[in-house]
Order: structure tokens, then C-alpha cells, then sequence
């Protein structure tokens, strides 16, 4: 089991050095949308520090989106999933580990130039402190629950638009959960209830999102060869 | 026991048997309306705060109610497909997906007119018409998949585990929403707490759901023998029923 995680762990790290464009869009995406709502609210400190979580979220989910759509993509295409299938491995399994993965590559560049941006909101230290847990404790539920979407969309041409149709509204209770958790921050409340929430969302999709998708996966192979 | 599931679960069956069925159901529908007419704009009693405007009611709750029951449906139809793989429920399925999403449009456009007059705003992020508008977004990308995938047996199982999904999900977004809002905006959501409703209200109202109700399985049943007659196009029972 051990052999499988390192295989497949090196090989998504030799792919995404080699393909560095596929990760480093994302982070450009990030700090592109996050530096332009300064620009176009006039950069006045007490919006910008009052949205400073809903914008951080979209420019992340966003950027999410879009890498979640080439996330299954080339795997589906190149065949890569028929060999995950054809192992006396559990193809949920392979695809938990490859997910997780993905989760780390692109969470990591955002976490360490979350810090440089929010420089520009004019946050201080602790609200920045809430502002990286939220993130941290919510994308594992962003991911796992677009994988099942990625899943649907992936065999079809122009799936990048339903794909944001189908994962957006399954996302909203994340998103008010996090925002919320930040709002009742700057007000002086205790938030370890949101971010409990919080957690248990990414622990209940990180356990269901891989035999999903994999099912869905699964029947797209059969249907497509 | 099974064996009865099992026959009703069979395409022709149910499309000979519904044929008797369908012309019941919309007498049905229609007698209902109009007794539910009758009683709402004519005989009810007029709210002594929002006037005639409350006729609004008898269309608006309904479509609402019913936005929620077809969904509702659509998911537990998703997850005995995926157990079961009766093809009829995934055509059920199919078919229920736009009307549903029509309800709910309905429901966002009569609340909209509603609205105008007694809160004086044709739209505010309430709660309940936050979760109205998330469903009608759910409904659209159930009816995606369904457009999108050209392959049948593929596009039944994606889309019925994304309307499992959706039904999971339903209740979390309606309370997240909800608490968002009695979070953050209290005092200043204008309230609109259900009024002790009187009897001569209720029974056109009731009337009105039940007109609605039978509306819908009217056109489901039309809608799912249409769809299944073209599925089973090159089948035997079905080519039977095309050449007569």
C-alpha cells in the first residue's frame, strides 16, 4: 500500500514540475483577482477589510474551479485511469490519494502568498491567522466535493462551464460557513463552532467524494472504450 | 412482492397501464383547480392587511411546495436507481427534473410579484428565497448533465448521483443560509412569520396543492411515456405501439 502511495505521489510531483504552468496559472488567477477588487473598490481600508475573506474565497475557488477541470482531464484521456482501474488495487482509494495530492499543490503556493496579499487589506495578524485556518480546514471539502463534479464533466468537450454550474451552489455552505466564521472573528465571538463545521465538512466529502467519483469514473471508462 | 415491482418497473407495462391512468389524473387536476379558483379569488376571505394581493398565495405556495416535493423525489428516485437500476425511475427522474425547475421559477416570479406590493422590494436575500433560488441552480445543473452527456446509461448514473448528491446537500444550504441570515441581518429582514392561517383560507389552498400535485403527476406521465417510447424505440413492444 505503501509502494502505491509513493508511486503515484511522485509521479503527480514529476508532472506538476514538469507541467509548471498548470499550477503556477492558479496562483497568478489568485493574486490577479485578489490585487483587482482593491483597484475597482476605490481602495477604501474599511471595505477592503471588511470583504477581505469573500474576495480571498472567490479569487481561491475560482482558481479551484479551473484546476479542477484539468485535474481528471489528461488521467481520463491518456489512460491513465484504465490502469488505476486494472490494479488489484481499489480504484477509490488510488483516487483519494490522487486528489489528496492535487489538494496539496495547490493549497500550498496559495497559503504561502496568502500572507503577501492580505498585506494589501489592511488585516491584522490574527484576522490573517483565521483567514489561513478557514482555508486550510475548508478546501479539502472544496476539492473532494468538485472531484465528484470533475468526475461528471470530464469526458465531455466543453465540461469547465457545468462544471462551475453543478459545484458552485454545493459550495455555498462552505463558503458562508467561512465567511461567517471570519465576520464573527472581527466582532470578538468565539469561532471554534464554525471551524468544527468547518472540519467535519472536509472530513464527511474527503470520506464519500473518492467512491463517488470513482463509480462515476468507472461507468465513463466503460462507456467510453 | 417482487415480482409486482418488478412487472411495474417494466417499460411496457407502464406504458399501458398509464394510458388509462393519464386522462383520471388531469379530470382530476382540473376539478380541483377550479373548486381551488373558486374558493381563493371568490369565496375566501380577504387578509385585512395585504387585501387581495394574498390571492397570490394560492398559486405562489403551491409551485413553492411543490419545487421542494419534485426534488425531493428526483433524489430518493436518484438513489433506488443506483441501487436497483430500474430504467423507469431514471426516466421518472429525467422528465421531473424541468418541471420541477419550472415550479420553482414559478414560485421565484410569484414571490417576486408578491413581494413588490407588501414588503415594497421585489427581491431580498430572506432565507427561504435564498434556498428557492439555490434549488432552481441545482435543478439547472441536474438538467446540464442531462443535456450534456449524449450516452444514456452514463448520463442516468451522473446525474443520479448528483441528485443524490443535491439532496444531501439541500437541508445543509437551507439552514446555512438560514443562520447566515438571522446572523447578519436580524432585525432588519422584514418578517414574515406564517400568520395562524384561518380555515377559509386553508381549504382553497389545500385544494389549490392538490390541483398542483395532480398537475404534476399529469405531466409526468405524459412526459415519461413520451421519453420512454423514444428509448424504447427499437424494441419489440414499442415498434407494436408506434405502427398502431
Amino acid at each position: 500500500m505503501l509502494n502505491v502511495l509513493k508511486a503515484i505521489t511522485t509521479r503527480e510531483l514529476i508532472i506538476a514540475y514538469r507541467n509548471k504552468g498548470s499550477w503556477i496559472n492558479g496562483i497568478l488567477f489568485f493574486i490577479i483577482i485578489s490585487s483587482i477588487f482593491p483597484i475597482i473598490l476605490n481602495h477604501n481600508p474599511e471595505i477592503l477589510s471588511k470583504f477581505a475573506p469573500i474576495i480571498i474565497w472567490l479569487a481561491f475557488l475560482l482558481g479551484l474551479l479551473f484546476s479542477l477541470d484539468a485535474m481528471f482531464k489528461q488521467d481520463f484521456d491518456i489512460g491513465t485511469f484504465e490502469e488505476y482501474y486494472l490494479s488489484k488495487h481499489p480504484f477509490s482509494l488510488l483516487l483519494l490519494i490522487k486528489t489528496s495530492i492535487h489538494l496539496l499543490i495547490i493549497l500550498i503556493p496559495i497559503l504561502i502568498i496568502l500572507p503577501l496579499v492580505l498585506i494589501a487589506y489592511d488585516l491584522n495578524i490574527a484576522q490573517i491567522w483565521v483567514l489561513f485556518i478557514t482555508i486550510v480546514l475548508g478546501s479539502p471539502a472544496l476539492v473532494f466535493i468538485g472531484s465528484i463534479c470533475a468526475s461528471i464533466t470530464v469526458g465531455l468537450s466543453r465540461g469547465g462551464i457545468l462544471l462551475v454550474i453543478l459545484a458552485l451552489p454545493l459550495y455555498i455552505p462552505i463558503l458562508i460557513l467561512s465567511c461567517a466564521s471570519f465576520l464573527y472573528f472581527v466582532d470578538g465571538h468565539s469561532i471554534k463552532a464554525q471551524l468544527a463545521l468547518l472540519l467535519a465538512s472536509s472530513i464527511i466529502a474527503v470520506l464519500i467524494a473518492p467512491f463517488l467519483s470513482a463509480s462515476v469514473l468507472k461507468s465513463g471508462l466503460q462507456c467510453g472504450s | 412482492m417482487w415480482q409486482l415491482i418488478h412487472k411495474l418497473g417494466s417499460p411496457s407495462f407502464f406504458y399501458t397501464k398509464s394510458k388509462y391512468f393519464t386522462p383520471w389524473v388531469f379530470c382530476g387536476f382540473i376539478m380541483f383547480l377550479l373548486i381551488g379558483l373558486l374558493q381563493g379569488l371568490y369565496l375566501s376571505p380577504i387578509d385585512y392587511q395585504q387585501q387581495d394581493a394574498v390571492k397570490i398565495m394560492y398559486v405562489h405556495v403551491p409551485s413553492a411546495f411543490l419545487a421542494l416535493m419534485i426534488y425531493s423525489l428526483i433524489g430518493i428516485n436518484s438513489i433506488l436507481y443506483l441501487i436497483w437500476r430500474v430504467k423507469l425511475l431514471d426516466v421518472m427522474a429525467s422528465v421531473s427534473a424541468p418541471i420541477g425547475a419550472g415550479f420553482a421559477g414559478i414560485a421565484l416570479l410569484t414571490g417576486a410579484i408578491w413581494g413588490k406590493p407588501m414588503w415594497g422590494t421585489w427581491w431580498i436575500w430572506d432565507a427561504r428565497l435564498t434556498s428557492t433560488l439555490i434549488l432552481l441552480f441545482i435543478y439547472f445543473g441536474y438538467i446540464g448533465i442531462r443535456s450534456a452527456i449524449p450516452d444514456l446509461k452514463l448520463s442516468a448514473k451522473c446525474a443520479a448521483i448528483f441528485g443524490m448528491l443535491g439532496l444531501v446537500d439541500l437541508p445543509v444550504i437551507h439552514y446555512s443560509v438560514n443562520w447566515w441570515n438571522t446572523l447578519h441581518q436580524g432585525s432588519s429582514v422584514i418578517k414574515f412569520a406564517k400568520p395562524d392561517i384561518e380555515t377559509g383560507m386553508l381549504y382553497p389552498l389545500v385544494f389549490m396543492l392538490l390541483a398542483f400535485i395532480l398537475f404534476y403527476v399529469f405531466l409526468l406521465l405524459t412526459y415519461a411515456r413520451a421519453e420512454l417510447l423514444w428509448r424504447e424505440r427499437n424494441t419489440a413492444w414499442a415498434r407494436k405501439f408506434i405502427m398502431e
